[in-house]
């Protein structure tokens, strides 16, 4: 079961953590999966991702897969 | 590692994705995930860019920008703010612009690292787990002392290699920006840092760049601008529509300083009832920095510095960023250029180099200075920084407003023609001079002169030469062989030095006297020696040509052997009368040659005052010549810079047009619905792969009439929708089939609407619903089973 962070803890880890953002559109998903393929689940960064989106395409159900 | 579409106010956790809904803008605030609907239409949201600047101001040195590739310019102004608060940004690097990618200039060239898609998250897991370490064993505060050790080695190695000096630089923007490329270049040690930019020029100049990150904004010194704003209305005095207005501006960096002058006309133009037509050329050493002026996007921290009214007139609000408008960005041509080597552009109005001449030493400035000179127009304006000036140049400019360092371009008296920077050619060598090295002129008789010769030596029949009025010779007869003796040295034709040695005084004095007088001029008996033998020869030259004396004949009749006695004339046979006649004869002959050759003095020193007159004349002439043909080849080389910068702006806007048609490609395959384009009669215009499956259609189909073309799907109404579409600018919606192949279609006719907002056509899309249906049919069935059950 995760632990539960206190409000100092929070902040200090807020303090420390790094941050990825991921800017994808629907022509880049196959890079955008090669790139979790090969990201380590344990690294303790925290992942943005942000779609551009496209008249027409809908990316996030991709993503959401 | 758990996925999730982001939720509004979420805390920010290690190990999770949040990802942003399609229509959604995704930010940090305070830690926590914000997720706020787009109020701007798609394609001018700035989602990616408003995220990656949320980040990069909420985690700093932690912000990691990953930029994949089809976003256009979309990341552009992440990139940037990633990189001054000191974060990591990557493009990827899209395979088959693998091999330009050196040369990219676009706005993704920024990026720290461009990589192939599969080696990203290698370099992330690096950079992160880096981070890491420094903040567990505190070797972050290790290496920021030793930078602080090191900071002249690295401010000197940056001055020597760019020109520009960060002694008095603020040191704890110097050492972020030091540290941070250490971080990205995964370096461990500032001393290894050191090494790395004593061997490597293109890590000096990434550094350089990232210290100039943040140091231009929009209206820098807003005085100074205001200043050159009062100066408008005399610039655009006296130009009307379809004259040009040009600026320049140097060191456009990443382009504020370029667009707020942009600004500054566009809004003088509003006053005026016909406007001329404005370009600024920004240029810089940097096409990095350029790939984000033309992408001309910017964080909303613009906003400190660009007045309310300015910024929503002409900036494009997109999520958390300010796009420049189209007007202010078709001013611009954005272009490479090194003030020192390339050629300046002409014909300026307004030149724009602030802070540039701060960096450059006394000698570069005064050789650039004549070059802003030869640039402007006569009253054009020099708009310098707040720490530079041109006093030392008070002949070529003088202060409008001396504070705020606009000064004008004054009118010289004599050209000055600046230390232009020249490309090395290879001079031609002229035809004239290279002549006489080729070997001996060869002039020829013309047939009319040689016709006239013939007929007089054939009076005479001795041996004869035909010369020119300087005595070379143009024409031997045979026989002349006892007439000359070549003297020693270079070879010539001259006649003089051609004729035996007793014969050349006569001679001499003979032709002077033929070609002044042009008459026929006879020396009797001249005496020559061969062999111990005197011979005499009757020497007779007559003038050749109608009118003009152009070429003489020079004929030789052979007197006769002189006796010995004779011959030698002092002999003591002699009587005291005989040799005083005698002596008397030959002074006379001498005082005759003298006379001659005193005459021949005179009149050779007055034509030599005469051509030394024409030559100097001619030299000043060339000289007025060659002045005029350098301010030619100058002004010929300013339009050949200039035409290389509109050139390398169509080639990148062809490159973007090509990009874009390769992404719509993608995208229109990508969607697997079938799609026509249609024109105002109703003929194909394009269709997508998808189409094919609708329609039997061919390549060769597009300019056809839609009724020409058989449809597999029973739709008997698609003209007539079409047309009602055309008609109404309403969106028909239909289901339709292919009962051949049971497959099911939402049809689905649109209009088309041209950039312009003009309707040139309709759009017609099939979206397959064959799998909806057939679950559909199974669900009643299986609800009829039920019922019967």
């Amino acid at each position: 079961m995760q632990k539960q962070l206190t409000p100092t803890e929070a902040a200090d880890e807020q303090e420390t953590i790094a941050v990825v953002g991921i800017g994808v559109c629907a022509l880049s998903l196959r890079s955008f999966e090669q790139v979790f393929a090969d990201i380590d689940p344990e690294l303790g960064t925290a992942y943005l991702v942000a779609v551009r989106q496209q008249e027409g395409l809908m990316s996030a159900p991709s993503l959401r897969c | 590692m758990p996925v999730s579409i982001a939720a509004d106010g979420e805390l920010l956790k290690p190990n999770q994705v949040f990802v942003g809904g399609p229509d959604d803008m995704i930010t940090i605030e305070d830690g926590h995930v914000h997720i706020r609907p787009a109020a701007e239409p798609v394609g001018q949201r700035g989602t990616i860019d408003s995220m990656l600047i949320s980040i990069a101001e909420h985690a700093h040195d932690r912000a990691i920008a990953v930029i994949l590739s089809g976003l256009g310019s979309d990341g552009t102004a992440g990139v940037t703010a990633t990189k001054k608060f000191g974060g990591l940004s990557i493009a990827e690097l899209a395979k088959d612009e693998a091999e330009a990618s050196q040369a990219a200039v676009g706005p993704l060239g920024a990026a720290d690292l461009q990589l192939p898609a599969d080696e990203i998250a290698q370099h992330i897991l690096l950079y992160a787990r880096n981070l890491s370490q420094l903040i567990e064993t505190g070797a972050d505060d290790e290496i920021s002392a030793d930078l602080e050790g090191q900071i002249t080695q690295i401010t000197t190695i940056l001055r020597n290699v760019t020109s520009h000096d960060f002694h008095g630089y603020k040191r704890g923007t110097f050492t972020r920006r030091v540290h941070r490329r250490l971080q990205v270049l995964q370096i461990e040690t500032v001393e290894a840092y050191v090494e790395r930019l004593r061997a490597d020029r293109e890590e000096v100049q990434n550094l350089f760049q990232d210290l100039l990150i943040g140091v231009t904004q929009f209206f820098r010194d807003p005085a100074e601008f205001e200043a050159l704003e009062q100066e408008m209305p005399r610039l655009f005095e006296g130009k009307e529509a379809g004259d040009q207005f040009r600026v320049w501006v140097l060191g456009c960096a990443t382009g504020e300083e370029a667009y707020s002058i942009a600004i500054l006309l566009r809004e003088h133009m509003a006053t005026l009832d016909h406007p001329p037509e404005v370009q600024i050329f920004a240029t810089d050493l940097d096409a990095r920095a350029l790939g984000l002026a033309r992408a001309g996007r910017y964080s909303s921290t613009i906003a400190a510095h660009v007045r309310p009214d300015r910024l929503s007139r002409w900036f494009v609000r997109e999520g958390d960023t300010y796009c420049v408008s189209k007007e202010l960005r078709e001013m611009c041509i954005f272009s490479p250029h090194n003030v020192v080597k390339d050629a300046p552009f002409s014909r300026i109005d307004i030149l724009s180099c602030r802070n540039l001449l701060i960096y450059l030493n006394g000698d570069l400035q005064n050789r650039v200075i004549p070059i802003f000179h030869f640039s402007l127009r006569p009253g054009g304006v020099l708009f310098l920084g707040s720490s530079e000036n041109v006093t030392r140049h008070a002949k070529l400019f003088a202060p409008v407003d001396r504070k705020n360092r606009v000064f004008r371009r004054l009118e010289t008296a004599t050209r000055i023609i600046p230390d232009f920077p020249l490309s090395p050619r290879t001079r031609s060598i002229d035809p004239q001079i290279m002549a006489p090295l080729s070997g001996l002129p060869a002039p020829r008789l013309t047939s009319s002169i040689n016709r006239q010769a013939e007929a007089v030596a054939e009076r005479y029949a001795p041996a004869y030469v035909v010369v020119d009025t300087h005595g070379d010779v143009l024409h031997f007869s045979g026989r002349t062989g006892r007439y000359f003796e070549p003297a020693a040295g270079a070879a010539t034709l001259n006649l003089l030095s051609l004729a035996h040695r007793d014969l050349r005084l006569d001679l001499r004095s003979a032709l002077h006297r033929a070609t002044a007088e042009g008459t026929r001029i006879e020396v009797p008996r001249v005496v020559i020696r061969q062999d111990d033998r005197a011979y005499a020869v009757n020497v007779v030259i007559e003038p050749l040509g109608n009118g003009d004396v152009t070429s003489l004949i020079v004929l030789f009749q052979d007197a006769g052997q002189v006796a010995e006695s004779s011959s030698k004339g002092d002999g003591g046979w002699l009587t005291a009368d005989e040799h005083v006649q005698r002596l008397e004869t030959d002074l006379r002959v001498t005082r005759d040659r003298l006379q001659a050759t005193i005459e021949e003095l005179e009149s050779t020193n007055e034509e030599l005052k005469s051509s030394n007159e024409e030559y100097q004349s001619i030299n000043e002439e060339l000289q007025s010549a060659n002045e005029e043909m350098e301010t030619s080849k100058e002004e010929l080389q300013s339009v050949n810079e200039e035409l290389q910068t509109v050139n390398g702006e169509l080639g990148h806007r062809v490159s973007e047009l090509g990009r874009t048609n390769s992404d719509l490609k993608n995208l229109l395959e990508a969607t697997q619905i079938a799609t026509v384009f249609l024109d105002n009669d109703l003929r194909v215009r394009n269709f997508t792969p998808a189409a094919t499956e609708i329609f039997h259609l061919l390549d060769t189909d597009v300019g056809r009439p839609l009724d020409h073309v058989v449809s597999r799907v029973a739709y008997p109404e698609l003209q007539d929708d079409v047309r009602r579409v055309l008609k109404t600018l309403s969106v028909v919606e239909r289901q339709v089939s292919d009962p051949a192949a049971g497959r099911h279609f939402t049809a689905r006719v649109l209009p088309y609407r041209s950039v312009d907002n003009y309707i040139s056509g309709a759009v017609v899309t099939f979206m397959d619903l064959t799998v909806a249906y057939k679950a559909e049919a199974a669900l009643r069935q299986s609800e009829q089973r039920l019922r019967l059950a």
